[in-house]
């Protein structure tokens, strides 16, 4: 077993770095990796095959279980493996977005927001912070960001100010608005569904935490940046030459559709701890419908879905799941438990801090992964234990990537944008900026559920 | 000249290339790019040109950057790639032009009518003209030189397939040490006349 748990840590490792890297594909490098691991550490060393099998976790899709289960009776937390829920709501939600973006919504929305606050510098940095932690909530931050820091950019051109600092505060927004929902960040997608926590366990718990953590970082944005925004507010406006929220749409029908479909989704997950459908079965399902009211569009929606960010979920949870079964997150589990000295204080206070400060330099998905099998055996049979420790890591690997320009996807995409059209968010302009920020939250964070589920 | 040509100068800090490539667009009659395009894509983005020119041949520092769907956090890659695509507009158009480095023999290599070309030079010669046009001495023209080619070679290979400085790169490599610039680009011009069959 030893030889067999050396090649998981190196394998994973390996995986760990050349994500961090950024030098290959990083869907080539989880695949390659969960390979590995399947072959080497399953195959060759613990001569496994129902290890393997168990990784790959195909049979429970064939579960009625994994698709609906009664309201009634708890849920099971999931024994590792691919987590195939996770991959099949966000390949649904991938859709559903692809969908929406067709149609002209997001434009749509940004451009009748600023035709609501009447185009005043200030009161649109307000607004747009508030709209990319809502959308957030529900929609990839990737999506949110790449339309909200375009049209942020078009605004500034239009209204003559620095489109900067407002990107970067709509970035973080977009990570903590992110944080407040089971759906609105991966991480949270990935506990979630292995905990068996509903849509609305994450709204009343981490919600509250984002919800408080957004009128802070509003104040915080507002008065960081009130000098450059008190000299945009100084402009004349012409309001006659803003584009209409009308033109946004393409096409009415489609965009008609997909705020429904959307609204269903909504819909869906915030019902679904009563009507019993899993996360799987909303995804597939809002899936299935955008694609049928697509019509001839289906193929184009298809070709922009995703696929890398997908592959690149099955070849991690591999990986990690080599870590397990070899025992390695069991002997991790058991080193934070013996630092802690079994106070869940202290236990939130590592979890949180932790995953806050890896999350800030690495991919805060792998570092989830990870942590949800340790803090499962740190909980035990403790289920209040269970749900405290999964809102610490959910808010530090959530907010702790807002730190840095590279923490997480949204934050990448935002500066990006801001690049390719001409506005540079270095290191040292970002961090001063949003480190703060995430300290602010990730201290409101540690405080809210240390007085609300350990004292 | 009648038809349409290009001529994509790439070269060693030192060789005069862009002297060199001056000398060629005058006497040929057309306009020369060099960083001159980085000044259009910042008039084109409507955003201060001094910001873009720190960048535009920067080293992109590993392990600080990150890419996500296309997406890069990289500024360097963003001025790269506005030069390339402002250049790669300069191929569709009819014009013909005299540009200077930027990955230009590999950005426009499926344009009719282009010639690539690197100019290098004997070290000492390069040395020589690197501390007389800067005013250093030795040592300081030496650093300077073999900075500047190394930023050039890393920039050049980061976006290229073909390998800076090396012959399967380009049509014609030439040292400017044995014509000088002038002379050189006299060569040059007759070799493009032949080229375009002229």
């Amino acid at each position: 077993m030893l030889a067999a748990q050396i090649a998981a840590v190196v394998i994973f490792a390996v995986m760990f770095v050349l994500i961090v890297m950024d030098k290959i594909e990083r869907h080539y490098v989880t695949l390659g990796c969960g390979a590995l691991t399947l072959i080497l550490v399953f195959g060759l060393l613990m001569q496994d095959v129902g290890a393997i099998w168990n990784t790959l976790a195909l049979e429970n899709l064939t579960h009625l279980g994994f698709w609906w289960s009664d309201p009634n009776v708890a849920h099971e937390a999931s024994h590792g493996g691919i987590d195939w829920a996770t991959i099949i709501f966000l390949a649904g939600m991938m859709i559903m977005v692809e969908g929406m973006a067709k149609s002209g919504f997001f434009r749509w929305i940004c451009m009748l927001l600023a035709k609501i606050v009447k185009y005043k510098t200030t009161p649109l940095f307000i607004a747009f912070m508030v709209m990319s932690a809502v959308l957030a909530m529900f929609i990839d931050s990737i999506t949110v960001i790449l339309f909200l820091a375009a049209i942020t950019i078009e605004l500034a051109k239009l209204l003559k100010f620095n489109p900067v600092p407002m990107i970067m505060s709509e970035i973080f927004c977009a990570n903590l608005g992110g944080s407040a929902t089971m759906c609105g960040d991966p991480p949270n997608i990935i506990i979630g569904s292995a905990f068996g926590l509903s849509f609305t366990d994450f709204l009343l718990n981490t919600g509250l935490i984002a919800g408080i953590g957004l009128v802070l970082v509003v104040v915080y944005f507002y008065l960081v940046n009130r000098k450059t925004l008190k000299a945009a507010s100084n402009t004349e406006i012409d309001i006659s030459n803003m584009p209409s929220p009308a033109s946004a749409i393409v096409n009415k029908a489609d965009f008609v559709i997909s705020i429904v479909i959307f609204l269903l989704a909504v819909v869906l997950l915030i019902t679904h701890a009563n009507t019993g459908l899993s996360v799987a079965t909303i995804g597939a399902g809002i899936a299935v419908i955008t694609l049928i009211t697509a019509g001839k569009g289906i193929k184009e929606i298809l070709s922009k879905v995703d696929y890398k960010t997908l592959l690149f979920f099955v070849g991690l949870f591999i990986v990690v799941d080599g870590l397990g079964v070899t025992g390695i997150l069991k002997i991790m589990a058991n080193f934070i438990g013996q630092i802690s000295g079994g106070n869940l204080v202290i236990m939130c206070v590592i979890i949180i801090w932790l995953s806050g400060i890896a999350s800030a330099f690495v991919d805060n998905i792998p570092f989830a992964a990870t942590m949800v099998p340790i803090i499962a055996t740190l909980a035990g049979a403790d289920a209040t234990m269970l749900k405290t420790l999964s809102w610490s890591l959910a808010m530090g690997t959530d907010i702790g990537g807002c730190a840095t320009p590279i923490g997480a996807s949204a934050n990448v995409v935002g500066v990006s944008v801001a690049g390719k059209n001409g506005y540079r968010i270095g290191w040292g302009k970002y961090c001063a900026q949003s480190a703060p920020a995430t300290v602010i939250v990730l201290a409101v964070s540690t405080l809210i559920i240390i007085l609300r589920y350990c004292v | 000249m009648s038809k349409r040509f290009i001529i994509a100068i790439g070269r060693e800090f030192g060789s005069g290339g862009k002297h060199i490539g001056r000398a060629l667009a005058k006497e040929l009659g057309v306009n020369l790019y060099d960083r001159n395009i980085v000044e259009k894509v910042a008039e084109e983005l409507d955003v201060d040109a001094e910001q873009l020119m720190a960048y535009a041949k920067k080293k992109r520092r590993p392990f600080f950057h990150k890419t996500v769907k296309g997406h890069t956090t990289s500024f360097e890659d963003h001025v790269a790639n506005h030069q390339f695509d402002y250049i790669r507009r300069l191929g569709a158009s009819d014009e013909s032009f005299v540009i200077v480095g930027r990955c230009a023999e590999e950005i426009l290599k499926d344009v009719d009518g282009v010639i690539s070309i690197f100019v290098k030079g004997d070290r000492e010669y390069k040395i020589g003209r690197v501390m007389k046009q800067f005013g250093l001495d030795r040592a300081a023209a030496i650093e300077k030189m073999d900075r500047h080619d190394r930023t050039r070679k890393y920039y050049h290979d980061r976006y290229c397939k073909g390998k800076w400085g090396q012959i399967d790169t380009y049509d014609l490599c030439i040292d400017s040490t044995h014509f000088g610039t002038q002379g050189t680009a006299e060569f040059i011009k007759e070799y493009v006349k032949r080229r375009i069959g002229e």
